[in-house]
């Protein structure tokens, strides 16, 4: 029977569902779908292809497979192959130089999270003639971007399906987040062959920030039906299978497995947002331009606690779906905390953020970039300064 | 940012994320997108409009106009209608696609007009003989331009073309006549002007063997006439030949001088102090210029003539200045026949006019004449 009663928002609700959009690109998944490239670049009426990738990603050979499929298909290729890890708003702006200077008419980003991100900015900034910087926030990208294809290489950032891409604001050393519609792909390639070329610490790395999304997303108060169905089953795929690809990473079925995890976790938080996780990984990895999956790891445990008492079903769902077991137990956040710390253990993840270069001076600076942060609007528990800082200190 | 400030803003992203507000679009339904797509509707619209202007302009004008291909024998791109009627077809099918080079009388003189315009990029009223399709032929005055592709090669020329078939018979017969008037005027003069002579030595003899100091007087008075007779056509020859030439660009300097050569400096002390100009006027302006200053010589007791060039507002003035007596009755210096050796200021003064330049005189008695002779803008140029 429906019930009537109001949400969150004050509106009047005429059933259980709340409303929510859920908003995906065209995705293509499956071994060596990467080869469909020249086809679909064609099918977008691309005729001078910008391609991003990173130096890690050109070593692997995948750059080069693709630039030469897209020059197969009869495409120019023009080819911007230096992004760094965490990559910065005057890569960005550069790009968008090279892009707007050769006449290009669609991105290609083949690599991580770092390319992809990099790409999505570039598009952005290309038809808006703008800073990059002027387009942090949700919703400020007032131009589309050219057709955009994303190629991921690692099992973990899902910036091929989202509609986020995070900068370094390298001057401020911060990192921003720009979050709009317009920064959704118009096609992921999904291809599982290709995160073969992945090292046993991006493994471990890029897969906790896939569990990350997709507990955070859960937890998520803009979370829906159909983010959280993705959420949980992310959440059971990385749980199971991310353990089993760092102990034998050449068995490629696993490998899918944890991919379509991360494609799931991806669809969940592209929708859903995520929270004080991210908030906190992106302060962190713009002022120490550390791994964002290993930070992401290192504070998921002391996010879960700090949460737990606010949304205690939806962590019981969680530790379910980690356990693979239907239902979980009732001994509050410290199953569920052990869980990630042997998940973590696993992964050869030593905990505590010194290990990563973190002091206790930095906190302040941290916290105040991480108070900020738009993931911290979608956390579950409002969080103070005081509340991060001391998150932090625990993390140390 | 205080606390509650920091909620706020949180609450607002979280609105935005979920998606649902006026702010959130996909990258196909941007209402930018669409006032750009109906700013650029708008635009071609008025493109329309204004191709639709110059068509029906280019279809209604009287002046043929057409659009050929520069290479080989050109093809013919487009025709308008004056431009079928010229040739005697019926619409612009029968001449599309066809080689141009085959319209021409002399193919050669197309040749020629790509060359130039190759050079120019533009070429003017250049006098062009085209078939007709009845097999008559009709002359045009014909001025082409270019049209070039991004890397600068030549990819369409337009053809204006004005017939002017009778126009040309017309100055043709008009030229004739004028001859026929010339050597009339020409023989007639000679033979007056024999007679004159004739008339002038029996005088003279008359003059010789008469005593009678009354009939002596009438006599004189008769010389008098005479001379008369001869001053009027001597006139009559001069100015039969203003406005035969057509006005051309000459250089300032290179004139006067030209002009002064025949001034005898031992009779007034010559200052030529001019810059560098040119003027548009009719050839025979080296006439007035040796009349003025063959007339303060003969008229003003001067000894010093300066001639200087001075801009005044947009007008250059010459300026002959003496240091003479000076005139003193401007009223009839201008008007035909008010000098007593000839009409020199009245043809001079013609002369000028039919470039339209001016001439006055605004010295003071007793200080020396100041004749300014005024050229208004397009009439004279700095010389390059």
């Amino acid at each position: 029977m429906a019930m009537k009663g109001v949400d969150d928002n004050g509106s009047v609700m005429h059933g259980t569902l709340m409303t929510r959009k859920f908003l995906a690109p065209e995705i293509i998944l499956g071994d060596d779908s990467r080869e469909l490239i020249g086809q679909y670049a064609l099918s977008l009426s691309g005729k001078n292809i910008f391609l991003v990738s990173d130096p890690g990603v050109v070593k692997a050979g995948w750059t080069g497979e693709v630039a030469d499929n897209l020059a197969s298909a009869g495409l120019d290729v023009v080819t911007y192959d230096k992004v760094t890890p965490n990559p910065r708003s005057k890569e960005v702006m550069q790009g968008a130089d090279v892009y707007i200077d050769e006449g290009c008419d669609l991105i290609v980003a083949v690599g991580g999270g770092s390319p992809m991100d990099c790409g999505k900015a570039i598009g952005a900034v290309a038809s808006n003639h703008c800073h990059v910087l002027e387009l942090e926030g949700v919703d400020e990208v007032q131009f589309p971007a050219p057709p955009i294809i994303c190629i991921p290489t690692t099992a973990g950032s899902s910036a091929d399906v989202s509609q986020f891409a995070i900068i370094t604001d390298e001057e401020k050393k911060r990192k921003f987040a720009i979050i709009s519609k317009a920064m959704l792909a118009d096609l992921a390639l999904i291809d599982p062959v290709i995160t073969t070329s992945m090292s046993l610490e991006l493994i471990a790395d890029t897969g906790m920030d896939a569990l990350c999304h997709a507990f955070e997303s859960y937890v998520s108060n803009a979370s829906s039906v159909i983010t959280d169905m993705f959420a949980l089953e992310a959440t059971r795929l990385v749980s199971e299978y991310l353990p089993k690809a760092y102990d034998d990473p050449d068995d490629i079925v696993v490998r899918e497995k944890v991919m379509l995890g991360s494609m799931y976790a991806g669809l969940a938080f592209s929708n859903a947002s995520l929270g004080l996780v991210h908030a906190m990984a992106h302060s962190l990895g713009g002022y120490l331009d550390s791994a964002h999956g290993e930070c992401n790891a290192q504070l998921l445990e002391h996010v879960v606690a700090y949460n737990y008492p606010q949304v205690p079903d939806r962590y019981r769902d969680l530790e379910a779906a980690m356990s693979g077991n239907s239902s979980s137990t009732d001994s509050g956040p410290d199953s569920l905390v052990g869980m990630i710390r042997g998940l973590n253990e696993h992964l050869e993840i030593e905990p505590g953020l010194s290990n990563i270069g973190v002091k206790e001076e930095d906190i302040d600076f941290l916290s105040h970039n991480a108070l900020l942060d738009p993931c911290l609007a979608t956390n579950p528990r409002p969080a103070t300064l005081e509340d991060i800082e001391e998150l932090y200190h625990g993390a140390l | 940012m205080e606390p509650s400030e920091n909620a706020d803003r949180m609450a607002a992203f979280r609105n935005k994320i979920i998606g649902l507000g006026e702010t959130s679009h996909r990258k196909s339904y941007y209402p930018q997108l669409r006032d750009q797509i109906r700013e650029l509707n708008q635009a071609m619209l008025a493109l329309q409009e204004s191709e639709n202007k110059y068509r029906s302009l280019v279809e209604n004008v009287n002046i043929g106009i057409i659009q050929t291909e520069p290479w080989d024998d050109g093809r013919v791109i487009q025709a308008n209608p004056a431009f079928c009627r010229m040739l005697g077809v019926n619409d612009e099918d029968e001449l599309l696609d066809r080689p141009a080079v085959d319209m021409y009388l002399y193919p050669e003189a197309r040749l020629e007009l790509l060359k130039e315009l190759e050079r120019e990029g533009r070429i003017k009223d250049r006098n062009v003989v085209f078939k007709v399709k009845d097999g008559s032929t009709i002359m045009c005055s014909v001025s082409l331009s270019a049209q070039y592709d991004i890397n600068g090669n030549m990819i369409l020329v337009d053809v204006v073309a004005e017939d002017i078939t009778e126009k040309e018979q017309r100055s043709e017969a008009l030229r004739q006549a004028n001859n026929k008037l010339n050597l009339l005027s020409s023989i007639t003069r000679h033979d007056i002007t024999n007679q004159v002579m004739i008339l002038e030595g029996y005088l003279y003899l008359v003059m010789e063997r008469v005593e009678d100091p009354d009939i002596l007087m009438l006599l004189e008075r008769m010389k008098v006439n005479v001379k008369s007779i001869d001053r009027h056509v001597m006139f009559a020859k001069d100015y039969q030949e203003i406005g035969i030439q057509a006005p051309q660009w000459v250089d300032l300097m290179d004139t006067l001088t030209g002009a002064m050569v025949s001034i005898d400096r031992t009779l007034i002390d010559l200052h030529i102090d001019v810059m560098d100009y040119s003027v548009f006027t009719d050839p025979m302006i080296k006439k007035v210029f040796y009349n003025l200053a063959s007339n303060v010589i003969k008229h003003s007791n001067a000894t010093n003539l300066t001639i200087t060039t001075e801009e005044e507002g947009n007008n250059l003035l010459v300026v002959f200045q003496d240091d003479g007596i000076g005139i003193a009755d401007k009223k009839r210096l201008f008007k035909k026949g008010s000098s007593s050796s000839g009409y020199g200021l009245f043809l001079s003064k013609e002369i000028l006019s039919i470039t339209g330049i001016g001439i006055r005189e605004t010295g003071v008695p007793g200080e020396g004449a100041r004749f300014e002779i005024v050229f208004s803008p397009g009439q004279y140029k700095t010389s390059v």
